[in-house]
């Protein structure tokens, strides 16, 4: 608290103050002023507790202690000041959340993110100014609510999500994800689903189960879901739903372009490479940029093909999704409204998928997203494949990669202990490798189950149980 | 480089919406926080201008749940105004604080004269943020009287409200999701039929047989077929087959031509035209010169509906080709001559169109706009805000009521209609006792009352005997909707305020920007268990 101005109030203050000026200040209804708040409904009973709702996580028990004037101190008393939250990701929903969690009373927060702000995030992103270009989203993103919100202590971590590991996700109530990236939110769901422990039965312990609130937007459109882990389900159940992206044939690209898409990636995917061999495109470069926008301007003009521009080379190089602050704005309150409902009860439990399509009238959509039988993550089943008998090592590791799991780089050992393929470390990595080119069979038996490790789900392992044709 | 700092919003709306954009004021009455947060989502994609007018005199209690609020001694208006500005230089923007109260002034016409005089941009669109009932019907009938969009925002304890009520809107640029493109190979124009004349299978070598374009097979294929069935195209289910069967006999190895297998796919495409919903034209002619007198801004609309009724009459009611082409199997000098001559169609018919225009005011780009969307033409009107809260009904609402309580959610009392019904019933609690309910600290002394302001509700729409209203928000013992909703207290829950503020700015930046569908008329947010609507109300 040391580092607020002074003319703010801490959190601490204003609980005293209300406590000497008394119960029974008037409220004025004349003009529009002094509204009760989230505290009001903490503190009445409700018809609608969490408890009687389609996914009831816990039972609603109003506080007692409110008099007639309710002000934001009082959220101090609430369990919603006692939770510990992280917000992953300080962009677009981050921004928002942020300040969502810090108005519903929420002080205890971490926030973590990769990230220096960029110009173009100054459209959305309200936390920062000019100013703050270049610098960390999660510290910039952090001093300003903890400035503008004295009663908020949200501390930030410049860095990746995987630098931290399963005992840090484990410390808090719940988690939002605010991530743009599917290999991101697939990393934070089997991390935080792996740290649920079964009895011997295969029931989950409660209390090692931490909700994740799910947000992500797309122009107009947005989602914002629930992820109870082990009980509802995960990020991995609907994978599908999310396609890798697809990119254009290398023959279009290289022979028969015709659209401007195609000259573009021309430039970057063929030309850039040949032309600075030992120099990877930085597509945050304004040079490198432009040298692509008129690698493949030029080609355009060649082909007779319109249409190639600065803007657009950016948005295929950086696969840019547009983005706006209304849509931030009402996933990220759908997520924070969802948080607030966790961790207080006061309400019922978003069951378990909102969609919000915002481009043709407003089209909303609330379902249950099905749990995947047989999810590599949340379920504890074996993964069943069959395969040739002359499949190799190399074989196996590329169709786990481009099949329904959509792994990156996969290493396996069998259920006998042996090792059939590791990533890494490079010396055992080195000492694996022969293994590659050898058919799968002359290493396991038909049946034999491999446990299958990979870095986009690094806290947990899946079973593969391989069976020859 | 990309410098600019709304390059993600020009990916969605373009110069065009940007340009509107920074030509509107938008007038935010009370700075709640459902109110801030719709004016943060304008101001921070670049609105002009922000003219902030309250009367509260203080906030110091609010800002615990209101981002643009802080404990200071200052009125609503200027606080919020000042807090509002950081978030974008580009925009200007004042204060009005309404000393008087808005009850007062908001009755007074003068009042609404001079506050009209201070807004300088060409557009205005005004926010209406949990206004009381009488308020918002004075703001109203204020904004329809001078043809200004209004949207009112409610944040109710659980519940968030979105309303529109705008003066009529031509939508003549709805993006959907989907298109599909406009191939004309039912009646080929000259460009595309000589490109397809010009192919002569036996001559090409495999690689250019393998890269005709689709249509070009198409447009050959149907010409064959025309010639041989005394100049029919394929009706009968058969035919169709047969017609396909044509494709793949033209293709030297259907295996390894994908051209040709482009072609079987969209075989359709070439014996089945989308027509144009004449019927659907003529009336939006009719309704658009009906109001055109009093809402000049429909003159460029109605215009142009009348320059494509004629062009429609001298082309057999084929409208304008819209002139793109989805990429395809095809080489590069195949594809962009395919593609030339679809624009040369089309710059001739935009031509023609302009010759149509009684006025030369339209822009091209309007002119373009509205050739490229001809199926999807509309204008969106909305009901008036008194009219709603007349309890007037008309058939056409009834039955949409009907539709939305027979499509119940999941759990029938978590739909949002019933919700919405709720809602009403608290403002007509509001009109009989000048409070809303639950706001003392006796809050389930109101229960009661409260459920007389339901059945009242409901009788005056006439859904009193509507089996999910029956067995939901009537059900008396106990009255459950009742009591959540004295429970609120009109209780300013952030989550809420800040969702239905992003509903009202990505819906005032539809109206504002003429692009994309707004919602019509009512977005009933159950934050409850997160369930969502639209309804007209
Ligand atoms: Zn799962």
């Amino acid at each position: 608290m040391d580092t607020m101005p002074e003319k703010k109030r801490s959190r601490d203050d204003m609980i005293d103050e209300t406590k000497e000026t008394g119960e029974s200040m008037d409220i004025d209804f004349s003009d529009g002023g002094a509204r009760r708040d989230l505290m009001t409904l903490l503190s009445r009973a409700s018809p609608f507790g969490n408890e009687n709702g389609e996914l009831p996580i816990g039972e609603f028990e109003p506080l007692s202690k409110i008099g007639s004037n309710v002000v934001a101190s009082d959220l101090a008393e609430s369990p919603l000041s006692k939770a510990k939250v992280l917000v992953v990701g300080a962009g677009g929903l981050g921004c928002e959340l942020l300040k969502n969690l810090a108005l519903s009373g929420i002080s205890n927060i971490h926030v973590i993110d990769l990230d220096n702000i960029d110009i173009t995030n100054l459209n959305r992103q309200f936390l920062f100014r000019m100013k703050d270009v270049g610098k960390s989203k999660a510290e910039v993103a952090a001093n300003f609510i903890n400035t503008r919100c004295p009663w908020m202590k949200v501390t930030p971590y410049h860095g990746k999500i995987q630098d931290k590991g399963p005992s840090f996700y484990a410390s808090f109530n719940c988690i939002i994800s605010g991530l743009d990236n599917i290999e991101a939110r697939r990393w934070l769901n089997a991390t935080v689903c792996g740290l649920v422990e079964l009895d011997s039965d295969g029931d989950p312990d409660p209390s090692t189960i931490i909700p994740i609130v799910d947000g992500g937007t797309e122009g107009f459109n947005g989602q914002a879901r629930i992820i109870i882990p082990r009980i509802s389900s995960c990020f991995e159940c609907s994978l599908s739903a999310f396609p890798p992206q697809t990119s254009f044939p290398l023959c279009t690209i290289a022979e028969t372009p015709r659209r401007p898409e195609h000259c573009i990636a021309y430039a970057f995917i063929l030309q850039w490479p040949k032309e600075f061999p030992d120099k990877k495109l930085d597509k945050d470069s304004p040079e490198d940029m432009q040298w692509v926008y008129e690698c493949a301007a030029e080609r355009a003009k060649k082909y007779n093909i319109e249409g190639v521009t600065l803007m657009m080379t950016m948005g295929v190089v950086k696969n840019i999704i547009p983005a706006v602050a209304s849509t931030n704005a009402i996933v990220s309150a759908a997520c924070t409204n969802e948080v607030v409902k966790l961790l207080s009860f006061c309400s019922q439990t978003l069951n378990s998928y909102m969609m919000y399509m915002g481009t043709q009238s407003v089209y909303s959509h609330t379902f249950i997203y099905e749990k995947l039988e047989a999810c590599p993550v949340c379920s504890s089943q074996v993964q069943k494949l069959t395969v040739s008998k002359s499949m190799t090592v190399n074989g196996l590791i590329q169709q786990l990669c481009s099949g329904d799991l959509r792994l990156k780089a996969p290493s396996m050992t069998s259920a006998g202990g042996s090792t059939i393929y590791m990533q890494k470390p490079p010396a055992l990595e080195k000492a694996t490798r022969p293994n590659l080119d050898k058919p799968l069979s002359a290493l396991i038996e038909s049946g034999e189950e491999l446990t299958v490790t990979d870095p986009v789900l690094e806290h947990v392992s899946v079973t593969v149980r391989v069976t020859f044709e | 480089m990309s410098t600019n700092k709304y390059d993600r919003q020009l990916r969605l709306w373009g110069a065009k919406g940007q340009k509107a954009l920074g030509e509107t004021t938008l007038v935010l009455f009370r700075a709640t926080a459902v109110g801030t947060e719709s004016a943060k989502n304008l101001v921070l994609p670049g609105i002009g201008h922000v003219l902030v007018v309250d009367d509260a005199a203080s906030a110091q209690k609010e800002y615990s749940s209101n981002f643009f609020l802080v404990n200071q001694d200052k009125n609503r208006a200027q606080l919020s105004w000042e807090l509002l500005q950081e978030l974008n230089p580009d925009v200007q923007g004042s204060f009005l604080h309404v000393a008087e109260g808005l009850s007062t002034a908001c009755a007074k016409p003068e009042w609404w004269t001079n506050l009209w005089q201070t807004v300088k941009t060409p557009k205005i669109l005004v926010i209406a943020s949990d206004l009381e009932p009488g308020i918002l019907q004075m703001v109203g009938q204020a904004c329809a009287a001078k043809g200004v969009p209004v949207i009112s925002v409610q944040a109710y304890g659980m519940l968030g409200i979105c309303r529109l009520q705008t003066p009529p809107l031509p939508l003549m640029d709805p993006k959907p999701a989907n298109t599909t493109p406009d191939l004309r190979l039912v009646r080929p124009f000259p460009g595309l039929q000589n490109l397809a004349d010009g192919i002569l299978w036996d001559e090409l070598k495999s690689h250019e047989h393998s890269h005709v374009p689709y249509p070009l097979i198409l447009a050959k294929v149907a010409k064959e077929w025309k010639s041989s069935h005394g100049g029919a195209l394929p009706k009968t289910h058969a035919e169709k087959q047969e017609f396909r069967d044509a494709i793949k006999a033209a293709s030297r190895d259907i295996g390894k031509e994908v051209n040709f297998e482009e072609a079987m796919k969209n075989a359709y495409t070439a014996y089945t035209e989308r027509s144009l919903d004449l019927d659907h034209l003529a009336s939006l002619r009719d309704s658009v010169d009906g109001l055109v007198a009093t809402q000049p801004s429909l003159k460029t609309f109605g215009d142009l509906l009348h320059a494509l009724d004629k062009f429609l009459k001298e082309h057999d009611n084929q409208p304008p080709l819209h002139g793109a082409i989805p990429d395809m199997t095809a080489s590069t000098e195949g594809y962009v001559t395919l593609q030339n001559a679809y624009r040369d169609q089309a710059k001739a018919d935009l031509a023609e169109m302009r010759q149509y225009l009684s006025s030369g005011d339209v822009s091209e780009e309007d002119l373009s706009t509205f050739c490229h969307n001809v199926h999807l033409l509309e204008l969106y009107q909305t009901r008036t805000l008194v009219d709603e809260m007349a309890a007037k009904v008309t058939e056409e609402l009834q039955e949409d009521w009907m539709m939305a309580t027979m499509d119940p959610y999941e759990v029938p009392a978590m739909t949002p209609f019933l919700w919405y019904l709720g809602f009403r019933a608290c403002q007509v609690f509001h009109q009989e006792h000048s409070r809303y309910p639950g706001v003392l600290d006796a809050w389930e002394e109101d229960v009661s009352l409260l459920q007389e302001c339901v059945v009242k509700v409901v009788t005056s729409l006439g859904l009193q005997e509507n089996d999910l209203v029956k067995s939901t928000l009537l059900a008396a013992d106990p009255p459950k909707f009742a009591q959540e909703l004295a429970r609120y207290g009109q209780a300013e829950i952030h989550s809420i305020s800040s969702l239905i503020g992003g509903v009202a700015s990505q819906e005032a930046v539809k109206i504002i920007t003429g692009q994309y569908v707004p919602l019509n008329n009512t977005y009933v947010y159950n934050g409850i268990v997160s369930v969502a609507a639209v309804y007209q109300c």
